[in-house]
């Protein structure tokens, strides 16, 4: 089965600035793939170029087997695109939104299901100018699934959301990739780069820094481990290590006791995250 | 083709129900050119020379015409900026929606509260300034072709300007310098036999004086025709006029809008985008 999308170097500039460079990656059908970077870095652009918002300078896309930019209403069909922080649909009510969208595509979810797939069951009655930040991304969600599509961009779906309710959605977006649906998912949070994406592609400075599933992303064979207690003085001790083991056993000889609050962990994948990006930057 | 009115047709109903939940500005939109004919009425008691037609009826016809451009003009233009600054029209943009059926709606929006501006003032003149209904199916006919092809004008040209704002903050601004040096060429504010003659013959040119002479040879009576450019109420320039402008305006409008995303116009640069010898598949 063909890829849902490919890349393949890509290049734009704005007014003489690159902003992107060489972009290269493919993302499987039926996989969820989180775009990572600072802002800035061109992440942005390269989403809205699959989007089919903004034409490359250079360089080869398709997505779903087509050219985004100037892709006729069946390929639109085929998307769906949660864009970053509308703020239209003041006064219109959650099921007439969904109503008036759900109108738009040839094989649209019931309204109702919709609105029960992203927790608004409670509020379809409501305009969108009462709802809490959460719930009218909530909203966008919906009109961004209502259409059925095959591949979804999801751009910081959940900035604004309370802990629970991002829970919620990363379950909402889990049962959706069950369904068969690719998505695409530029965030911020990196718990939800891991907890949702079956790879991440980071892009820095216009161009793919490294690209690998959540657990490998950034880690060598030196990779090593953090080892970190309390000393007798109450002082906090932290060593980077290969050999954790034998440090902790060491460390128990010289104490002669228990150690206190003692931790060993691996560097999490926003610990790796900076690291790249920083280490790039130097 | 069918589907394209049918989802302009959705569109159109979204967009009227918003507008009337929005009180507020369903109030002031509607009052503000019912006060201003109230004031202008209340201000001036002249009569037009070698009539006796007082200034209260002359400026019902101009404020209906005003009323007109008001609703569908200016509230476009800053609707529009405001959709594109919200995002609203980019999320439209990544749907299979044809981009057609987006400016039914629009239309559909603008001929309804131009169809309400335009029986307010009548109610108004009617009732308080001896304004006399039109007397003959004809002239019924003419106000309602007036009314509906004026506000679709007004309508088409507030879309071509909505890309001139650079902002939603600053689309009132931008929006009502035009709009209200268009007023006063058209001879809303001031009447239009006011005006010197080189104006006149000028602001002939324009949409909005063509639809206040419309609206003129709809609701003054035949002694008033005189006082017009030429001595005589010239319904086939009118028409001629608003046809010529509607068509102004939507290509203006074709060429100018952009759902918050690049410019629609701009070619594709197609044979970096056609996949070469190593296709990918």
């Amino acid at each position: 089965m063909p890829n849902a999308i490919e890349v393949e170097e890509l290049s734009k500039s704005y007014k003489g600035v690159r902003v992107l460079d060489r972009v290269s990656f493919q993302i499987e059908r039926n996989s969820c793939v989180a775009v990572l970077g600072p802002n800035g870095a061109g992440k942005t652009t390269t989403v809205e170029i699959l989007e089919g918002y903004r034409t490359p300078d250079s360089g080869r896309v398709s997505v779903l087997g087509e050219t985004p930019y100037g892709a006729g209403a069946d390929w639109r069909s085929r998307i769906g695109i949660v864009l970053q922080s509308a703020g239209d649909l003041g006064e219109i009510r959650v099921k007439e939104a969904v109503d008036f969208f759900s109108s738009l595509y040839p094989n649209p979810r019931p309204t109702d299901e919709v609105i029960e797939l992203v927790g608004l069951t409670e509020q379809r009655k409501f305009p969108v100018r009462v709802l809490s930040g959460g719930q009218r991304r909530r909203v966008d969600v919906a009109l961004g699934i209502v259409g059925r599509p095959e591949l979804l961009f999801l751009d910081e779906p959940t900035t604004g959301f309370d802990p629970e309710a991002r829970r919620q959605f990363w379950v909402l977006i889990s049962s959706l990739k069950e369904l068969g649906t690719t998505i695409v998912l530029t965030t911020h949070y990196l718990e939800e780069a891991e907890a949702l994406a079956d790879k991440i592609v980071v892009i820095n400075r216009g161009r793919v820094l490294t690209e690998g599933p959540p657990d490998q992303l950034g880690r060598g064979p030196e990779e090593g481990c953090f080892v970190r207690w309390r000393g007798d003085d109450g002082a906090r001790v932290e060593i980077h290590t290969t050999n954790p083991t034998s440090l902790v056993a060491s460390a128990y000889e010289e104490s002669g006791r228990e150690l206190i609050d003692l931790e060993v962990y691996r560097p999490s994948l926003e610990d790796r995250y900076l690291r790249l990006i920083s280490e790039e930057d130097r | 083709m069918k589907s394209v009115l049918r989802v302009g047709l959705r569109r159109g109903l979204l967009e009227i129900k918003e507008f009337f939940r929005e009180k507020d500005a369903v109030i002031f939109t509607a009052a503000l050119p019912a006060v201003m004919l109230i004031l202008f009425a209340a201000i001036f008691h002249f009569k037009a020379p070698g009539t006796n037609v007082p200034a209260a009826e002359i400026y019902t016809t101009g404020l209906m015409a005003g009323g007109v451009a008001s609703t569908s003009f200016v509230s476009m233009a800053v609707a529009i900026a405001v959709e594109r600054d919200t995002g609203g029209l980019k999320r439209l943009a990544g749907t299979p929606m044809p981009r057609s059926a987006y400016f039914i709606g629009k239309v559909i929006r603008v001929i309804v509260l131009s169809v309400i501006e335009i029986a307010l003032l009548l109610l108004i003149g009617i009732v308080f300034y001896h304004v006399k209904p039109p007397r003959t199916i004809a002239l019924w006919w003419r106000l309602l072709w007036l009314t509906l092809l004026g506000s679709a004008v007004m309508g088409v040209l507030g879309v071509a300007i909505s890309s001139l704002p650079r902002s939603s903050r600053s689309a009132p601004a931008v929006v009502n310098l035009p709009f209200i040096v268009l007023e006063f060429l058209s001879g809303i504010f001031i009447p239009f036999f006011m005006l010197s003659k080189a104006i006149q013959h000028f602001s002939l040119l324009l949409p909005l004086a063509q639809l206040a002479e419309g609206y003129r040879s709809v609701l003054l009576p035949p002694t008033f025709a005189h006082l017009e450019v030429g001595g005589s109420w010239n319904q086939l320039a009118v028409l001629e006029n608003l046809l010529a402008w509607l068509v102004i305006g939507f290509v203006a409008s074709v060429f100018s809008f952009s759902w918050g995303t690049e410019r629609a116009l701009i070619p594709r640069p197609k044979a970096a985008l056609k996949p070469g010898p190593k296709a990918i598949a």
